[in-house]
């Protein structure tokens, strides 16, 4: 029997690979897996992907990869900020099929070089220098909705400092979560309902964050702003 | 008479001086100003000084009437947690650091101000607190200058500026009483609501300082966009410890706090 291969799937920040291990993973309900490397702390991708493909097994980065025997086709997403000279990985790398996502303009870059696909998208490459990607682990935090549209506006219209890429999902008081996405050269911002269960008592325990990447950024005053958006225990008892 | 109508100043001493300059300019012979001298901006104190100096006749915003009496509007001021927190911010702000004389002023202010058919208020007759947006409807608009008996009602408080006109507006009331009911009706001729904008935190997308320029004499109203080095501003912002965003925000044309989401919710407190 044929084996579905292994996709390993990198290319610039934001250049849209978890859009587009997305559109691969709706577009059949066989089993599949799903892991993000690179991205430890805030599993945001991992996050969306499982929520809105209830098929995906996900993988949490630092597990077990005799899991990946077991479920494929396997999507691996390869975060920018990993050296592609220097990754291992328990499987043969040039046996997996190397798929580079990379922006409209971009024509030659070290993905191009890695890849044995590579794929243009709709996003226009940035001239942005990119030098930070701040994260924040959000969980058990509750957002008030108007708080969070004004934070986020302000956000990506860089009051904290030039964006290029943000991506969060957040809890809110009615107990529901969204997936927040934006980057530059992106058609639009946008933000959806993630189709998990609403959680009406108490705190969230599933993870919520905020990833953050671009230039001269002011992670302290990020934090700030998203104190000021939550609701204190008191609060969240009322509603 | 050519008249000039500002309002919202709200402590930016720079954008008062430009628009001041440009009212000498546009050859107003009388000013009015619609309140909110104080709040969120970096120069209370001078801004009420100089319009104490110029003899402008001032009506009390919500801001002014939040400095004296202490904060305590209900929801409608803040539809967000994070708006309460910044108004907070700057209310504590700009309480600790205005003068006696300053507050007593703002205190003695008039909620309403009248000359011939011309109505001064801060957000509508009812209320300083009251949004009367563009797009409120028609029966709401019509009542609120009415209820002034003026022909003219000039307010700010949305920091957009704008011109409505009512033409040939009629309000039918029916009142029931046990003893049967009546109908009144009211036919009003043209009515106007104009909107002067805001001198020093608009939200009209650009920095730059509104107010209104209003010929008595046809009824012709200009809206005037004026230039200033709003920058000044925004480093003072930071100078004096107001909230950094203040600036971005002044900068970007945004208010400070955005509004609530029922505007023409009246204020309970």
């Amino acid at each position: 029997m044929d084996r579905h291969p292994i996709y390993l799937v990198t290319g610039p920040c934001g250049s849209g690979k978890t859009t587009w291990i997305h559109q691969q993973l709706t577009t059949s309900t066989e089993p599949s897996a799903y892991i993000c490397l690179g991205a430890n702390a805030t599993p945001i991708d991992l996050t969306y992907i499982t929520a809105t493909c209830p098929h995906v097994k996900p993988i949490a980065a630092g597990a077990a990869w005799t899991q990946l025997a077991e479920i494929q086709p396997l999507y691996v997403e390869i975060a920018p900020q990993l050296d592609l000279a220097k990754l291992q990985l328990p499987v043969d790398i040039e046996s997996c099929q190397r798929i580079a996502i990379v922006p409209k303009g971009l024509i030659e870059s070290e993905y191009h070089d890695w890849a044995s696909q590579t794929l243009i998208s709709e996003v226009t490459e940035k001239n942005v220098t990119l030098t930070a990607s701040p994260r924040w682990e959000l969980t058990g935090e509750v957002l008030d909705p108007a708080s969070l549209n004004i934070f986020w506006d302000e956000l990506i219209q860089g009051a904290y400092g030039e964006v290029a890429r943000a991506k969060g999902i957040f809890e809110i008081v009615d107990g529901r979560s969204f997936y927040f996405s934006f980057g530059v050269g992106f058609p639009d911002a946008t933000y959806f309902e993630l189709p998990l269960p609403p959680v009406l008592a108490g705190r969230p325990t599933r993870f919520s964050g905020l990833e953050v990447v671009g230039n001269n950024l002011q992670p302290q005053l990020i934090m700030e702003t998203l104190e000021d958006c939550g609701l204190d225990d008191r609060t969240l008892a009322h509603y | 008479m050519k008249i000039a109508v500002m309002s919202c100043i709200h402590g930016n001493y720079e954008a008062l001086n430009a628009v001041l300059s440009d009212i000498d300019r546009q050859q107003a012979e009388k000013i009015f100003c619609l309140g909110d001298l104080v709040g969120y901006g970096p120069q209370p104190n001078a801004v009420v000084e100089m319009i104490r100096s110029l003899d402008i006749p001032t009506v009390q915003g919500c801001w002014d009437e939040d400095i004296v009496e202490g904060l305590n509007a209900c929801e409608c001021s803040y539809p967000s947690i994070l708006a309460e927190k910044r108004g907070k911010r700057a209310h504590e702000w700009t309480n600790d650091r205005i003068h006696p004389e300053v507050r007593e002023y703002l205190a003695q202010l008039p909620l309403s101000l009248r000359e011939e058919n011309l109505c001064f208020v801060h957000g509508s007759p009812h209320n300083q607190h009251e949004y009367l947006m563009p797009e409120v409807n028609a029966f709401t608009a019509l009542e609120r200058v009415m209820a002034t008996g003026a022909d003219v009602l000039f307010c700010g408080h949305t920091h957009i500026p704008y011109v409505r006109t009512l033409d040939a507006g009629q309000l039918a009331v029916k009142v029931r009483q046990p003893e049967g009911s009546s109908t009144k009706q009211f036919t009003a001729p043209l009515k106007q609501i104009i909107n002067a904008g805001s001198v020093g935190e608009p939200r009209h997308g650009r920095p730059n300082a509104t107010y209104v320029i209003y010929d008595t004499d046809d009824r012709l109203t200009t809206l005037r966009e004026v230039k200033y080095d709003y920058q000044l501003t925004c480093q003072a912002i930071i100078d004096n410890g107001l909230p950094a965003i203040f600036a971005w925000r002044l900068a970007q044309g945004l208010e400070y706090a955005e509004r609530a989401e029922d505007p023409t919710h009246v204020c309970e407190r």
